[in-house]
């Protein structure tokens, strides 16, 4: 019980960590948004519910699930894995599902919490845009967690899960449009990360959320994110199967 | 296997060494950490209490004792990592504490399982940089690791990464690393734990080799007591934190191994044998009978108080015995039941 | 101390040169640690292209701050990681051989680590520096080129304290969980942009609690010209410095003594 209760204090620091970048956003975007009341279509108001709502859905997927996919490899647990009639992509989705249960809600929690008491966060643009809001982030978290997967296949020929860890993040915080909007990247940068798939976890979300797209163009985003969804999922399964038969199991 | 201790003048002295723990009192679970959070109790606990020791140049010692008796606190104490609450330590002259890095030149130490060596890179160079830090010169460094290298056989492991060695590999490198810049004296703590037979008698091999020809002085914390009966010849018991035994080995058996057993072979099954053998040692205090097998009973005794051949001439018309064993007592079993807190002791029989 | 300094030359080109030779994992590192920090040039890049100025920063001004955040960040990392390791040694008891070796202790501690991907850092920061010092409106001077460098040094000395300030809590608490050492070093992250911006409290925590402000702001207040009621504390820096090695130096005979059983 006691060891349950450090761990939480220390998913919490760990959530106070990336809390920094929510701070110092909020803060240069409060700076900017004093010169110009609209900056490529968004006003401070959504500025202020974007930098929130995209810090709550990052969090969901934190730390401990790469950590956890990156150790199993590395500590040759994956044989132990393999001898169950289970498929270990989906297994280490459904982990990484639990583990947001357990980590990602105390984040989403804080957010709104945080959101209505301070930071006056907008609510959903509808009802409609709500219920397709939560659709789009549980597709968006299976995306991430599919993303960390493929890149803890990495494990397979590295030791430095630490590095895989910030290279992965860093790359997400951009592409995911989490860092700034996607609509406010330089066009080499933009065309980059419309076509990617990270932009599901936390940019389609949005959007909807604020309402910024609709009728078609709603159904593209979604129609896109689903799609991505799916090719990971098949992908990531011939991955580490490819990975696995290439390779030799460390730590054994 | 006697040490020839060359002066008379102690090179470790200890005199009324004693350190206190404050260990803090906290009842388990939940209402335990919360309730320690706001209202914290301690109790001081004595690890280590009123220790006198003295070691001459060229001693050997074992120093022995169940786990939590005050057997690392007292290495740590004379090797400087702890700080005494009262009592002296003088080792070469010096205060361990005080001057940690004067002291820290003139002994070795290998702790058991935790090497010195630099993981990632080939063990010659970490000798190179034992080397510096202990700034040992060109020509004595030559020397020093020619010798050990060559006892030890080092040569084929001289290029790869302590990482990749085997844990008898690496008890070989520490071994030399403790002694590169030939310390008067070396403490090793349970350095034998993990490795395999043939790897403890090269070990042993060694330490005797540096004892006898360089005059090493050793003290040895060791729950091995292969190792102890091997390579010491002085040993000294502490239990709770007191010393309750200092002298020499072969003494241990005789102040000590006045427990014996009678091993009685019958000439057949008789299972009412260790009733008959108990009426007969009724009179006997001290002494018990067993019957493991309807064929053997077994008779413990005291041998200050009886003599085997008492006991025997007690049995002989009423049981039919075929053989008779008689067990020794080795200082094995006796630090066993030391171990085992099945020993009892006269407090005027301390040195 | 010279001895000491030799020393601790050999030890840590050890760990470096270990670092290097472990080939995949020093690239990742390097592509890691240069990824998280590039992220957020990126994010400046992307930013400044919406608006032009922050507060009254342009983007090259930006960069300089970010450049004086990340240099010292860089050298921090490559020379004087080692305390990161302390927490571990504690758990795993092999501080023991740390005190049983006739080497300070804390020279022992500092090189027992050295972060390669430091390198990126230090790139990263020195070429945002100059980009940012060669676009802005900087006058160089022989003055403010020597201020440049003893900056620097300054930043660096404060940074390598604060490494080993933070994880002294291992004297205290070894079990290696808490990440309130890292959450202090991440801190430094606000110093990345100009401390107008800011609500009053994160102000002063970058100004008094971690002190990251003296790397970055105070200096580029001073360096730019900027005459403000804060621009003399760029001047000061050094002493925060000295404030700082002092304090942790200070903390570390405590957690030491507290070690050794001191006055027990």
């Amino acid at each position: 019980m006691q060891t349950a209760i450090a761990y939480r204090v220390t998913a919490l620091f760990q959530i106070a960590i990336t809390f920094i970048w929510v701070f110092i956003l909020y803060a240069l975007w409060d700076a900017a948004f004093l010169e110009s009341g609209a900056i490529a279509g968004y006003t401070w108001d959504e500025m202020r519910t974007y930098i929130l709502i995209a810090y709550g859905l990052n969090a969901l997927v934190g730390w401990r699930v790469g950590g956890q996919m990156m150790g199993t490899i590395r500590t040759g647990e994956i044989t132990r894995e393999l001898t169950r009639p289970l498929n270990y992509r989906s297994t280490q989705v459904a982990t990484a599902a639990g583990l947001s249960v357990i980590e990602g809600v105390i984040g989403l929690l804080l957010v709104v919490i945080l959101g209505t008491l301070f930071f006056d966060v907008q609510p959903p643009d509808s009802v409609r845009a709500a219920i397709l809001f939560v659709f789009a982030v549980l597709v968006g978290f299976l995306i991430k967690a599919l993303c960390i997967f493929l890149v803890s296949l990495l494990c397979f020929w590295t030791l430095s899960s630490v590095g895989l860890m910030w290279a992965q993040q860093s790359v997400i915080s951009i592409l995911s449009g989490t860092l700034i909007p996607i609509a406010m990247m330089p066009d080499w940068l933009r065309l980059v990360a419309e076509v990617l798939p990270l932009r599901g976890i936390v940019s389609t979300p949005l959007q909807i959320y604020l309402g910024k797209s609709q009728g078609w163009d709603l159904v593209g985003l979604l129609a896109l994110q689903v799609g991505w969804l799916a090719v990971l999922w098949v992908f990531s399964d011939w991955a580490w199967k490819a990975a696995f038969n290439a390779v030799e199991i460390q730590g054994g | 296997m006697r040490a020839h201790p060359t002066a008379t003048t102690p090179i470790i002295e200890v005199r009324g060494l004693t350190k206190q723990f404050r260990r803090p009192m906290k009842e388990p679970g939940l209402k335990g950490a919360v309730r320690h959070l706001f209202r914290p109790r301690f109790a001081d606990v004595n690890a280590v209490e009123d220790v006198n020791l003295s070691i001459l140049p060229g001693e050997s010692v074992a120093y022995v004792g169940p786990n939590g008796a005050g057997k690392s606190t007292t290495v740590k104490l004379l090797t400087g990592i702890l700080a005494p609450t009262s009592g002296t330590v003088t080792v070469s002259g010096l205060t361990p504490f005080e001057n940690r890095i004067e002291n820290a030149r003139n002994i070795g130490v290998v702790f058991g399982q935790r090497s010195q060596m630099w993981w990632d890179i080939p063990v010659i160079e970490s000798f190179r940089l034992l080397g510096d830090i202990y700034e040992i010169t060109e020509d004595r460094f030559a020397a020093s690791f020619g010798e050990l290298n060559d006892v030890l056989e080092l040569e084929p492991l001289l290029k790869v990464p302590a990482r990749q060695l085997s844990l008898g590999q690496r008890m070989r490198c520490d071994l030399a690393a403790s002694l590169l810049h030939r310390p008067p004296i070396l403490y090793l703590d349970e350095p034998t734990i993990g490795l395999d037979v043939s790897v403890k008698a090269r070990f042993r091999q060694f330490i005797r080799y540096m004892h006898r020809e360089r005059g090493l002085t050793v003290m040895l914390t060791s729950h091995d007591l292969g190792d102890i009966e091997e390579l010491c010849d002085r040993m000294v018991m502490i239990d709770k934190g007191k010393i309750v035994y200092d002298g020499a080995l072969n003494e241990v058996t005789a102040r000590f191994g006045w427990e014996r057993a009678l091993h009685l072979t019958l000439t057949e099954p008789d299972p009412s044998a260790v009733e008959t053998a108990s009426r007969a040692l009724s009179m006997r205090t001290g002494a018990v009978a067993t019957q493991p097998e309807p064929t053997h009973v077994t008779v413990t005794f005291d041998s200050r108080e009886d003599t085997s051949g008492e006991l025997i001439r007690d049995f002989a018309p009423l049981l039919a015995v075929t053989d008779i064993r008689i067990d020794e007592p080795s200082a094995e079993s006796i630090i066993r039941r030391l171990y085992e807190g099945d020993l009892r002791f006269d407090p005027t029989d301390s040195s | 101390m010279r001895r000491n300094a030799r020393l601790y030359l050999k030890l840590q080109l050890i760990q470096l040169r270990t670092a290097v030779e472990y080939r995949a994992d020093f690239w990742i590192g390097i592509l890691g640690a240069s990824l998280m920090h590039g992220a957020g040039l990126v994010f400046v890049v992307a930013l400044f292209g919406q608006i032009n100025e922050i507060a009254g920063w342009s983007a090259w001004e930006v960069a300089i701050l970010y450049g004086l955040a990340l240099i010292p960040r860089g050298l921090t990392e490559l020379f004087c990681d080692g305390p990161w390791t302390l927490r571990m040694m504690l758990n795993k008891g092999e501080f023991d051989r740390v005190l049983v070796r006739p080497v300070s202790p804390a020279l022992q501690v500092v090189t027992m680590l050295a972060s390669i991907h430091g390198v990126g850092q230090l790139t990263l920061g020195t070429v945002a520096f100059w980009l940012g010092a060669s676009r802005s409106d900087l006058d160089w001077t022989w003055w403010k080129a020597a201020f440049f460098v003893a900056i620097v040094i300054s930043s660096w000395i404060m940074l390598c304290a604060i490494n080993f300030l933070v994880n002294l809590i291992g004297f205290w608490e070894p079990s290696a969980q808490s990440a309130i050492p890292t959450a202090y070093a991440m801190l430094i992250d606000f110093a990345k942009f100009p401390l107008d911006i800011y609500h009053n409290a994160i102000k002063v925590l970058i100004t008094v609690v971690a002190p990251y402000a003296f790397i970055s702001y105070f200096p580029a207040l001073v360096l730019l010209d900027r005459e403000t009621a804060w621009t003399w504390l760029g001047l000061a820096s050094p002493l925060v410095t000295i404030v700082v090695v002092l304090l942790t130096s200070r903390l570390w005979k405590i957690g030491l003594n507290r070690y050794q059983g001191v006055g027990h």
